[in-house]
């Protein structure tokens, strides 16, 4: 075997051959619309996103505190409605925006570690937070029930307040289980990888 | 900085490192058929961090640790999720599906073996070698990668002695 020093020296002449080398400007101005139009559509997606949760909430306070009475009660579960989706929300984008932010100038081993507390933080959002959030929600909705079903016999009510919850339990739960699930299928083997290559590095640190 | 600055930056960066950027994305995979891929996906990170780029470090070194963390975080799944949202349709680009072909096909005996070898490695050990092949320094692999440079020194000993074994091996 030739010297590394050698094997160097060859190793930079080979080029990539077809397309590139020829028609460099091509893929430039090609690549160049395409990023264009990838920002874009992040930002459209964004947008919307941003709008529908506006909209969502104009919707619950609107619904409750102008159509309906207003009452202590009433204003009170909307009020804890909305902090609630706004908590929640707020740590959603601010790990959505963490993903699509990933520093790739830093050193590879910070932008692993990068990387992984990226990982542990969805994981969490979805095994912890959302969990809160969901308790949250149950009890928002169910002092919104309290006003609302005020005309009620007791037990109709009571019946009511167990339907509601046990239903958004049941369609929290399965949010959550397809979530996880997602997230096993779709980061896991990349955060296993990751995991082996920071303790690799590590181990030669 | 303007937006015709920044294309005027891009494109000079990717007049003077393609070559180099592609070697490092074609070794760091072992499907072969994704490094057009890789390819693109380095220069839209490349795009989007080049406001940031401060003068700290050589251009260099700030392209290769975007190469380096690009490739080390690339899989098919995350390269299916961004083809969706930004169109990018493989075959929309050019000859580069047939990089391999071409690449593997103008090579002596030597580095078609090395090629071989270095394949045989982990990931990492792949980019690490990939750097080295490119006449970086222990300082700037240490720069890019995170470790010390003394480990850098350690870790590219540690791999020439696989590769060695193993293209003696493939001989």
């Amino acid at each position: 075997m030739k010297e590394f020093d050698a094997l160097k020296k060859n190793w930079q002449t080979q080029k990539p051959a077809g397309g590139m080398k020829l028609n460099a400007d091509e893929i430039i101005s090609d690549s160049l619309s395409r990023l264009r139009k990838f920002e874009k559509r992040i930002f459209r997606i964004n947008m919307v996103k941003t709008a529908g949760i506006v909209l969502a909430s104009a919707l619950i306070i609107w619904s409750m505190l102008f159509v309906t009475p207003v009452s202590a009660v009433k204003i009170a579960g909307v009020a804890w409605l909305l902090i609630s989706i706004a908590v929640f929300w707020t740590k959603y984008l601010m790990i959505q925006l963490r993903t699509g932010k990933l520093n790739v100038k830093e050193k590879s081993l910070d932008f692993i570690d990068d990387v992984l507390k990226n990982f542990s933080g969805q994981r969490g959002l979805f095994r912890k937070d959302f969990k809160f959030f969901g308790a949250a929600l149950i009890t928002g909705i169910n002092i919104l029930y309290l006003d609302l079903l005020n005309d009620m016999p007791p037990l109709e009510r009571l019946s009511f307040h167990v339907l509601v919850s046990a239903v958004l339990t049941a369609a929290l739960y399965a949010g959550i289980k397809f979530r996880m699930r997602r997230f096993k299928n779709e980061n896991e083997p990349l955060e296993n990888e990751l995991i082996k290559m920071k303790e690799d590095l590590e181990e030669s640190k | 900085m303007t937006s015709s600055e920044k294309e005027k930056i891009f494109t000079g960066v990717f007049k003077e490192n393609k070559d180099r950027i592609f070697r490092l994305c074609y070794t760091s995979l072992n499907n072969k058929d994704e490094v057009d891929d890789l390819f693109q996906e380095v220069m839209i990170n490349v795009w989007r961090s080049l406001e940031s780029f401060r003068n700290e470090s050589k251009i260099s070194t700030w392209i290769y640790r975007i190469t380096v963390n690009t490739a080390l975080l690339f899989n098919r799944r995350f390269k299916t999720k961004l083809n969706r949202f930004a169109n990018l349709e493989p075959n929309e680009l050019d000859e580069n599906h047939h990089y391999e072909d071409s690449f593997q096909k103008n090579l002596d005996e030597e580095l078609k073996s090395l090629h071989n070898a270095i394949a045989k490695l982990n990931k990492q050990d792949r980019l690490i070698i990939g750097l080295f092949l490119e006449d970086m320094s222990y300082e700037e692999i240490s720069e890019i990668v995170g470790i010390s440079t003394n480990y850098v020194g350690v870790k590219i000993n540690r791999i020439k002695t696989v590769l060695a074994k193993t293209m003696e091996g493939l001989k």
